[in-house]
């Protein structure tokens, strides 16, 4: 028994079901003879076993179901009538698939049941046309005995046979009852009810008897030799049962948690230490029972993965590559409506990595890759999440490509496209229309799919994330939680309100004083943000999103770092309650409407909390945002035209010997700081590996003449991206940054620079960022203004 | 369940759930009342239209409160006084409605219906299906379904 993988075990539930229903199938059969409904559902049933077996080998089963399927196939074509001899031995074949199947889940194997005598017999009874018109003759014992006899007597043997080994009350009440009818119904035909009500009653008799021999050989395999307390057979110890049921159990287990949290937290205050107990056993067993729940729910994600080999390997052929599909973390398990969600956008996944993202193998092997690609698809748990990658060792996306594409489709502007780092242009990948494959092929690159897998994946509270290497591959990550009924959330306080925040979307919390959150907090265009470890986090305010007014006046800030869509930005509440498990409640279409909320709670102490929908309040502040932001810079530039001086945000650095130099901001990719050490040199030109890039290195002290201290331990990065090329701008510190607008500027200047200006009460000077990068890589503008760069190359 | 207000207009008799709002008279049907509860904590959801009071806890499950001096365009309910919360039922979901006070549950005839009276202004005349004129009172039959503005 502990031999049998999983597909015998499923094939064995399933079949035992079946039989069931084919006991009562064939039985109503014999009332309404010409019922196609059932002959097709019997016959489907038989041929269901029948290609099973054939598949798993169990060559006896698949004898006996191929011959009762013939006739079955005759009788609903209508070749061949019903007859209640024909019903028996359809019986009697039922049975023996039972005693087979029952000995396939003893012994693993078919055992010693013999098959031979019930497939004659329904070839007999096939064969046996005139059958019918011999019924009513009055001297048919001949020809009934041949039939019926034998019947009742391999009949009975199996059914004790079954008897003992199942238990099942069901099972046996359903063939007997089978069984009589069906004798009964063969003697009202035969007139001749003395002489076979003798053959029954012999039968009977023997069946003590009888049923010793043939089941001797699987007796040693039976749970009765094996002792009590073992396990039950496979058909029993699985029931199935209605998924609408465990969702109202679980909806229920849902409020228990609720009140349990409730309770926990009245008894918290309490000093009776009987009811402190109590609260925490309750505690316990609440969260046990959750569990307990939510498993009746879970199944191994490799449910939906077993077909997608097949998948891999058509495609591959149709695509004319080889793909070896590799999987890591198979038994990791989600509920299964979550699982069903997500069947289709993986699929998807898996189709793109196939067709896009693995290369030809020719061009594999150019590229000194190995002319099979991988697939892999990989799942694990991940802090109360189920992460599901799909990754291919392929050409990986470029990103300028990309960038190029989006701006040919209209979906971003050039300006907009610069702005962005080379992660925030992968995920454009999910915005519709959008599709990179250069040919559309009958897999995939229509630009529809991505955004809809994005939109399937969201609709189950998930996210999903792509990251790429050029030339070494591409993973799309997907985020899911675990079960939809009971999420983790934090809850915020904002004006006065309670809010959760699902935990899937959060990665860390910031909390700033009031002295700290004046510097750090900063403006880039009139929009906050925050410079978190260097890189610039747009921050939201969620006071502004609700429409509300913070009653936090203290200048403490806190931030919520959220991530959606590969995105990251701040959420900035006015105080960060506690983590809770929530249970999410619908809300009706009116507040749905809104696009905030993705729905209510009942916190621990019984008020209402509305769960914030983070991908929506990303999606809708950062676009007003940087609508805002053009608006704003539009504005300015009109200012600027007005006043003849530009306006412009400066990063302020400092790069040695005193000297100020100003970057205009929205040039800036991002800060980052850099271990000296790591500087590698490429011929005369010093490099660094970032982010699996080779980063060029301008020392903005040397090009500008001026020496600092170069032998700090950490070098202050500034990040310069545009068209996925990037350089790296090496000054002594970052000191501000500033509004340029209302310098004083000057047309002293010297190389490098375009001119200086009066920044925070000091003279600083204005940097020719396009000469900084050139000094750092000359080609970096080839690629889309040659004669403008080599004009500044003299 | 059929709805009797599928045919808004037309006269029905049978028992409605009396409440007032700003001195007037009105009823729903009792059959769509689930229960009625004193004032209950709400929380508010910002963006939402106006009507929509907030949310309240009714024994674990989320409803949406309607303020329904707002819906029929009548004044604020003065500060200081408590609303009093009717809890219907349509179509499975449960709503709420935020009145002044509840009253008796009252037979009514469909001789005595009348349609909604043409001084009524044009926002609470879509949710006023007509009047029930009782013994010195005119009785306001609302339409739940519109009023809760599915």
């Amino acid at each position: 028994m502990d031999g049998l993988d999983d597909i015998v075990e499923e094939f064995l539930v399933e079949s035992h079901e079946n039989l069931d229903q084919l006991d009562t199938d064939l039985v109503a059969l014999e009332q309404e003879p010409d019922s196609r409904d059932r002959l097709s559902s019997i016959f489907r049933t038989i041929h269901t076993i029948k290609g099973t077996s054939g598949f798993l080998a169990f060559n006896r089963l698949e004898e006996v179901t191929h011959v009762g399927e013939n006739m079955l196939s005759r009788l609903r074509d209508g070749v061949l009538s019903l007859t209640p001899e024909r019903t028996s031995v359809l019986l009697r074949m039922v049975d023996t698939v039972r005693s087979l199947l029952t000995s396939i889940e003893t012994t693993g194997g078919e055992g010693s049941v013999d098959v031979s005598a019930v497939v004659a017999a329904i070839s007999a009874a096939m064969e046996d046309t005139p059958a019918p018109a011999a019924v009513p003759e009055p001297v048919v014992e001949p020809v009934v005995q041949a039939v019926v006899e034998p019947v009742v007597e391999a009949v009975e043997p199996v059914a004790d046979d079954a008897h003992e080994d199942t238990h099942d009350d069901g099972h046996h009440r359903a063939r007997d009852d089978g069984h009589h009818d069906a004798h009964d119904d063969a003697h009202d035909d035969a007139h001749d009810e003395d002489a076979h009500d003798d053959a029954h009653e012999d039968a009977h008799g023997e069946a003590p008897a009888a049923a010793g021999a043939p089941v001797a050989g699987a007796g040693a395999a039976r749970p009765e030799a094996q002792g009590g307390g073992q396990r039950r057979a496979v058909a029993d110890s699985t029931i199935r049962v209605d998924v609408d049921l465990l969702d109202s159990l679980m909806l229920l287990v849902g409020e228990l948690v609720l009140t349990r949290n409730q309770i926990v937290q009245y008894v918290g205050r309490s000093t009776d230490t009987d009811l402190v107990r109590a609260s925490q056993r309750l505690n316990l067993i609440a969260s046990e029972l959750q569990e307990g729940v939510m498993k009746t729910r879970m199944q191994p994600i490799d449910h939906i993965w077993s077909k997608l080999p097949r998948v891999v390997r058509d495609l591959g052929i149709q695509c004319g590559k080889t793909v070896r599909l590799e999987m890591e973390g198979k038994d990791t398990e989600l509920d299964k409506t979550l699982l069903e969600a997500v069947k289709d956008p993986l699929t998807h996944l898996v189709r793109n990595g196939v067709d896009h993202g693995i290369e030809s193998p020719d061009r594999r092997r150019a590229a000194g890759k190995p002319a099979e690609g991988v697939l892999t698809l990989r799942a694990k748990h991940e802090s109360g999440q189920v992460v599901v990658e799909v990754a291919d060792d392929g050409a990986g996306i470029d990103p300028g490509r990309l960038g190029v594409k989006a701006v040919e489709r209209g979906l971003v502007t050039a300006e907009q496209l610069s702005r962005m780092g080379p992660q925030d242009v992968l995920q454009m990948i999910f915005l519709p229309g959008f599709s990179t494959a250069a040919a559309v092929t009958n897999v995939s690159g229509r630009g529809v799919g991505m955004d809809v897998v994005k939109t399937n994946i969201e609709s189950i509270g998930g996210t999903i994330e792509v990251e790429s290497e050029p030339g070494r591959g591409t993973v799309c990550r997907l985020r899911i939680p675990l079960t939809l009924a009971i999420v983790p959330a934090l809850t915020v306080e904002c004006a006065g309100d309670r809010y959760a925040i699902p935990q899937i979307s959060l990665q860390e919390l910031v909390s700033l004083d009031a002295e700290k959150a004046a510097n750090a907090v900063e403006e880039v265009g009139g929009a906050p943000v925050y410079r978190l470890r260097g890189e610039l986090l747009p921050l939201v305010r969620l006071t502004d999103v609700l429409g509300l007014t913070s009653d936090r006046h203290d200048g403490h800030v806190v931030i919520a770092v959220l991530r959606s869509e590969g995105r990251r930005f701040g959420l900035v509440v006015d105080r960060v309650i506690n983590t809770e498990e929530i249970v999410v409640k619908a809300v009706g279409g009116q507040l749905k409407a809104i696009g905030l909320y993705s729905g209510a709670t009942v916190l621990g102490d019984g008020t209402v909390a509305l769960i914030l929908d983070v991908q929506a309040l990303a999606r809708r502040a950062l676009r007003t945002e940087t609508a805002e932001r053009q608006e704003s810079r539009e504005a300015a530039a009109a200012r600027s035209v007005a006043a003849e001086g530009e306006r412009q945000r400066m990063l302020l650095a400092a790069i040695g010997e005193g000297r100020r130099v100003a970057i205009p901001l929205d040039t800036v990719t991002r800060l980052e700081q850099v271990r000296a050490g790591s500087v590698e040199r490429v011929g005369n030109r010093e490099v660094v590996q970032y982010r699996g890039a080779i980063l060029p290195i301008v020392r903005l002290d040397r090009h500008l003449g001026a020496y600092g201290t170069s032998d700090r331990e950490v070098l202050e990065v500034i990040v310069y991206s545009d068209h996925g090329r990037s350089v790296a701008i090496v000054v002594e510190e970052i000191l501000d940054i500033v509004d340029g607008g209302a310098a004083v500027r000057s047309d002293i200047d010297d190389l490098g620079l375009l001119g200086s200006a009066v920044l925070g009460d000091k003279v600083t000077e204005l940097l020719d960022v396009r000469a900084a990068i050139l000094a750092a890589d000359p080609a970096f503008y080839a690629a889309d203004h040659t004669p403008a760069s080599s004009l500044l190359e003299v | 369940m059929t709805t009797p207000t599928d045919t808004p207009t037309r006269a029905t008799s049978g028992q409605l759930a009396t409440f007032r709002l700003d001195g007037d008279l009105y009823g729903v049907e009792v059959e769509h009342v689930q229960e009625v509860l004193r004032s209950q904590g709400l929380t508010r959801v910002p963006l939402a239209p106006p009507a929509v009071a907030g949310l309240i806890n009714l024994r674990g499950q989320v409803v949406t409160a309607i303020e329904l001096r707002e819906r029929l365009g009548r004044p604020p309910r003065p500060a200081g006084t408590d609303a009093v919360v009717i809890v219907v039922r349509l179509h499975g979901e449960a709503v709420s409605l935020l009145v002044d006070s509840i009253a008796d549950v009252v037979d009514v005839d469909a001789d005595d219906f009348e349609t909604p009276p043409d001084t009524l202004d044009g926002q609470a005349r879509e949710l006023i299906r007509g009047a029930y004129k009782l013994d010195g009172q005119l009785l306001l039959a609302l339409d739940v379904q519109k009023a809760v503005g599915a």
